[in-house]
């Protein structure tokens, strides 16, 4: 940081054609203001942070929405996108915000229909039984067949995969299961059918392609990051989820930290709220230190901490109360809440020195 | 004094239970006749006492001084503790009942050995029965029900050393099957008088008068030999009563009654939850020296001063010691007890506190020798700490020193409003005193209010010139403000400045550049217009909230970083009084004329709206939906056009003193899209949102679109969807604050330990090393813009 600020101060300079003892000068000042500007022993920076980022957040809005005029898929935004995201939910429908490797729009519209979810119910027009032939009649679609860019026999290839206990056949624009001997066994077949994917990554409910600064990209509803990363033609290196958890099982945990702190900072933007990034990557940083990311929750941070007392006055209080005496655990007062229950002066601030001289 | 320096947890054991108690409790009745405390019954005088007058049987020490102590009752039949019972199943799934010794020898839990399911007991051979567990305190062992005996004797035979394999290292196990029932002291459970004078007990007391009723009953059946079932009913009775008298709300159980249905409040609910020991006793602690009144503004006094009524100076009281030096100052103080700046008591060498009356001040100012300490009467200049809830953060606790008032109010400069968010419609204030040296010290130096001008969260200063003071400035420096001399002098009147007026006509710039300490500054107003500062000269601009105002004050900023908090808040309080007495010698006001724009532009802006209401209804796509709601955007374009320059609202807004262009333009144009949940509104009746409209009608307006302004008035069904959009907010508001409330305690708990340790590393609790460099280049937002440096900063 400070070799920044000097080669800032060399470019000025030159610039501005300083003297030498001109420059001399305000590199003196600078270097005083960045040794001042350091922080103090005992600062309590947790609490701080606390502080930044859940006081502006009782200004935050509750709704969930979609700002007018900007298109794209609707996401979580405000305090429970925040308490989402502290809170590491899992199972969170992501959003994939997908960068291509050629910049154009039938690109998009190709990748995008490649990677969208499509059952075989999107392509049929009617499924019939036939009781006298034992025999299911489903009839296709080849204008939604067209759109999918698939074919009748790729079709089904892909029943004939899935589909094994009853012998299928084509006929024009018709498939053929045969040997389906009571309704109820049609039934589940039916359902089968319906439900079978035959195209995209599943998973993906939902695309839309948006040009953003010039740019064409894809937005997918309902992860699977995993297989959209590894389709070919997208720009691997910057195509991301908003899924925490995927891209910390994907990624990794330093990517996982990474995504978590700019997921914060984006809901905190989008709302207006102001709060120095550097607390984000603090915050974040302490979930992430132990190699996982654990949750600012009871199942999360709070199980972590050695000192039971502090634990307790969190909650669960009986529970942890109980287990802490069954597996004899010793409390040894070096938090600040623990100091502050048993009366002494915790080791923050002021409190880490002692006065000589006892007022 | 014995200072804590850890604690530990573990199970008690029965012979140290007998070892703590005083005394036994046999008997079920608290009262004699005579209404004295029956001897070994639940509220036997040994076990502490509550009512005063009296001194402890048990350690001879007065109410107050005595702890209480605790008695004991030694249960007839061994009854499970029923927080410990799953703790046991564990245990009893994981040994062999005959021997027992654990079931898999190499099995490094209670959980893994359990769950291998053994057969056979690989020591005795013995078989292994499955057991199951009724919550909450009864096993069965393959169909028969387990006595709590028979658990005992099973946990007695575990050895110790597969008990420390299980991990079950709080003591032995055999203790969680309670024979002697610990009894809290009556200082734990007092009785209270009712204004009846019937005496009323504690939740604890009843249900301790159930379990000795029951243990006594036991006792005489067992001695009578009564019939099995009889016996068990009896048992289980003890168990249920035991069970309830540590928790109440243990599912499968009924929870145990007071006689007026209300569920009793016992032993685990007294811990846990917000009203809990340790929420409320623990971790929040009641004060004295504190005051609380409600607060209303003075611009007179410095942003780091309070005005504090009289009656509350002479209550709130500050110990001084009595040193050679000011014993004279001290004998006065004492003789004018009763008047202001007078005392209230005075403490002797040895300890003890006088009152000082109108009788004995005389005697005691005579008394005092060095080494009193008198408590007197707060002064001007003591410092004190000033607070508004909700403290969400620390700015909301800020040091002040005390200005004396004969006045009923607080008093607060406007200025200093902004980090307590505090404004003046009756809200009220806390003040406390600090009573010792340290604390003094703290206050003085680390919660001044001057040094905290700039905030932690974004390193731009919280404390600046709000609405009128902003107006102030911005008229103030305008090129066309001009001055006399007397003018001048009358302006600067309140100030602290000390300049020659050595000129016989000023300009507002001038005027202003008094206040600027030597720096230089470039910079922009809100509206985009550059602003020049020369060696502390406005050479260029006005000055707008971006400059000076609260949350952002670039110049503010700079000058704190500078010269400092003291000059900075210097700087705010000169230019707060110079904008007050300026505005008082001209009129600034906002009326209905200020939204005045030529008829030929309303009609404009009115065929601008038509015409997308118009493009919807022929094609209702998102996208027209869309290029609707934009058309505010549109209107206030054509307003900033058209509006009078120096309209006041027009001012107000932009130089951010208060509201926004937006606002005039739903005013002056029209209103847009009320939302609920982010969705225009479509709920309401049957495939319409208001009877006033047709089925499945798609117009914007049948859809919550207001096209007119406030100004012009809405119509009904406009009304109606604004008021239900501004519900949404309010309903909003009221949850939003539950939620993020929430969010801060599971913060604060779970970073609180997060602290820069020596050696400048973050470290948490355990010393582990969460940020090498804290907040990744050492430089603390606190003190330093957004832990940016930059040549700027320093030319």
């Amino acid at each position: 940081m400070t070799e920044k600020i000097y080669e800032e101060l060399e470019e000025y300079s030159k610039k501005h054609k300083l003297s030498s003892e001109k420059k001399k000068e305000l590199k003196k000042k600078l270097k005083n203001l960045v040794d001042k500007s350091g922080f103090e022993t005992g600062e309590a920076l947790g609490i701080v942070t606390t502080q930044s980022i859940s006081e502006p957040a009782t200004q935050m809005t509750m709704r969930t929405f979609h700002i007018a005029g900007s298109a794209g898929i609707q996401m979580t935004l405000g305090l429970p996108r925040l308490i989402e995201l502290f809170d590491l939910r899992k199972n969170i429908e992501g959003v994939s915000t997908i960068y291509l490797q050629e910049n154009s729009k039938e690109f998009a519209e190709k990748i995008a229909l490649e990677i969208s979810e499509s059952d075989l119910g999107n392509v049929i027009k009617k499924i019939d039984y036939d009781v006298s032939n034992i025999q299911v009649e489903v009839e296709l679609s080849k204008k939604d067949l067209d759109k999918l860019d698939l074919d009748y026999d790729k079709i089904l290839e892909i029943v004939k995969k899935y589909v094994k206990k009853y012998p299928s056949s084509r006929e024009g624009n018709k498939l053929y299961f045969d040997s389906v001997k009571i309704y109820s066994e049609f039934r589940i077949l039916k359902e089968k059918l319906l439900n079978l994917h035959i195209k995209g990554v599943k998973g993906v409910r939902e695309t839309v392609i948006l040009n953003r600064d010039e740019e064409w990209v894809i937005q997918a509803r309902g992860g699977n990051f995993k297989k959209i990363i590894s389709i070919e033609g997208i720009d691997t290196t910057r195509t991301i989820t908003t899924s925490v958890e995927e891209i910390a099982s994907v990624l990794g945990i330093e990517a996982a930290r990474e995504a978590l702190e700019s997921e914060i900072k984006g809901t905190l933007d989008e709302q207006g709220v102001d709060v120095d990034t550097r607390y984000l990557g603090l915050v974040t940083d302490a979930m992430a230190v132990n190699g996982e990311l654990e949750a600012i929750s009871r199942y999360g941070m709070m199980r972590k901490k050695r000192s039971p007392l502090a634990r307790m006055n969190f909650e669960e209080t009986i529970k942890i109360l109980f287990n802490s005496a069954v597996l004899n655990r010793k409390d040894t007062l070096n938090t600040l809440m623990a100091n502050l229950m048993i009366g002494r002066i915790s080791h923050a601030g002021t409190g880490t020195v002692k006065l000589r001289w006892k007022l | 004094m014995a200072v804590v320096d850890s604690l530990e947890f573990s199970l008690l054991s029965p012979s140290y239970i007998k070892k703590l108690s005083g005394v036994k409790i046999t008997r079920a009745e608290l009262y004699d006749a005579d209404g004295y405390a029956v001897e070994h019954g639940v509220v036997d005088p040994r076990m502490g006492i509550v009512d005063p007058g009296i001194t402890c049987r048990t350690c001879g020490q007065r109410v107050g001084d005595c702890m209480g102590h605790f008695g004991r009752i030694e249960l007839v039949k061994p009854t499970m503790h029923p927080i410990l019972a799953p703790k046991l199943y564990l245990l009893m799934q994981a040994t062999c009942k005959s021997c027992g010794k654990i079931l898999v020898p190499e099995a490094k839990s209670a959980k893994e050995a359990a769950k291998k399911n053994v057969v056979k007991c690989p020591y005795c051979g013995a078989k292994k029965k499955k057991i199951k567990f009724v919550k909450p305190t009864t096993f069965v062992e393959g169909g028969e029900e387990l006595t709590a005996e028979e658990v005992r004797e099973w946990m007695e035979k575990i050895p110790d050393e597969d008990l420390k394999k299980m991990k079950f290292r709080g003591g032995r196990p055999e203790w969680a099957v309670l024979t002697i029932l610990p009894v809290p002291p009556m200082t734990m459970r007092p009785s209270i008088i009712l204004e009846t004078g019937e005496r009323s007990e504690d939740d604890l007391t009843h249900k301790i008068v159930d379990i000795v009723r029951i243990n006594e009953r036991l006792k005489r059946i067992l001695e009578i030999g009564a019939p099995d079932f009889l016996i068990c009913d009896i048992i289980e009775l003890l168990q249920y009563h035991i069970a309830t008298f540590i928790k109440n709300d243990l599912s499968n159980i009924p929870p145990a009654r007071h006689r007026s249905g209300r569920p009793l409040k016992t032993l685990a609910q007294r811990i846990v939850g917000k009203g809990g020991r340790f929420r409320y006793n623990l971790t929040g602690k009641r004060v004295n020296f504190s005051a609380r009144s409600v607060i209303s503004p003075d611009n007179f006094i410095s942003i780091n001063e309070v005005g504090i009524p009289k009656i509350i100076a002479k209550t709130l009281t500050i110990p001084e010691k009595v040193t050679e030096d000011n014993l004279e100052e001290m004998q006065k103080t004492i003789l004018n007890a009763g008047e202001y700046p007078g005392a209230n008591y005075v403490i002797r060498v040895d300890g003890l506190r006088k009152k000082i009356t109108e009788e004995t001040k005389e005697m005691i100012s005579q008394e005092i020798i060095p080494n009193y300490t008198v408590e007197r009467h707060l002064k001007d200049g003591d410092w004190v700490i000033f607070n508004r809830q909700p403290s969400l953060h620390r700015m909301s606790m800020l040091g002040h020193r005390a200005r004396i008032f004969d006045d009923r109010t607080f008093k607060l400069h406007l200025s200093v409003t902004t980090p307590y968010n505090a404004d003046f419609d009756g809200d009220e204030m806390n003040l406390h005193v600090p009573q010792t040296e340290e604390a003094r010290a703290e206050t003085k130096h680390l919660m001044n209010v001057n040094n905290h001008i700039r905030t932690p969260r974004y390193g731009l200063p919280i404390i600046g010139l709000k609405q009128d003071h902003i107006i102030g400035t911005y008229f103030l420096t305008r090129s066309d403000t001009k001055f006399t001399k007397k003018e001048v002098a009358n302006l600067l009147i309140h100030t602290d400045l000390d300049v020659d007026l050595n000129k016989e006509n000023y300009t507002g710039k001038e005027i202003f550049s008094m206040l600027i300490p030597k720096m230089n500054f470039k910079g922009k107003t809100a509206t985009g217009k550059e602003v020049l500062i020369e060696d502390g000269v406005l050479k260029k601009g006005f000055v707008d909230e971006k400059l000076v105002g609260d949350e952002k004050g670039e110049l503010l900023n700079k000058i704190e970083l500078l010269y400092g908090g003291d000059e900075a808040a210097r700087f705010v309080e000169n230019t707060v009084k110079l904008c007050l007495m300026f505005m008082s010698t001209d009129s600034y006001t906002i009326s209905l004329r200020d939204y005045d724009i030529p008829e030929k532009v309303v009609k404009q802006i009115n065929r601008m709206i038509t015409s997308k209401i118009n493009a919807y209804k022929k094609n209702p796509t998102e996208e027209k939906q869309i290029e609707l709601e934009q058309v505010i955007k549109d209107v206030e374009k054509v307003i900033k056009e058209n509006l009078s320059k120096e309209s006041s609202a027009r001012i107000a807004a932009e130089t951010g003193a208060r509201g926004s262009l937006i606002s005039v333009s739903q005013i002056i144009g029209c209103v847009g899209q009320e939302k609920l949940k982010g969705e225009k509104i479509t709920r309401g009746y049957y495939k319409r949102t208001l009877p006033h409209f047709k089925e499945n009608e798609i117009t914007p307006e049948a859809y919550g679109f207001v096209k007119n302004g406030y100004r012009k008035g809405i119509s009904p069904t406009e009304f109606f969807f604004d008021a239900m959009h501004g519900r949404e907010g309010l309903s909003d508001t009221a949850l939003k604050t539950k939620q993020s409330g929430y969010l801060e305690r599971r913060l604060a708990n779970s970073l609180h330990d997060l602290i820069v340790k020596k050696g400048g590393t973050l470290r948490n609790e355990g010393g582990q090393i969460v940020q090498f460099t804290p907040m990744e280049n050492n430089l603390d937002p606190y003190k330093v813009n957004r832990g940016r440096i930059s040549i700027e900063d320093v030319l």
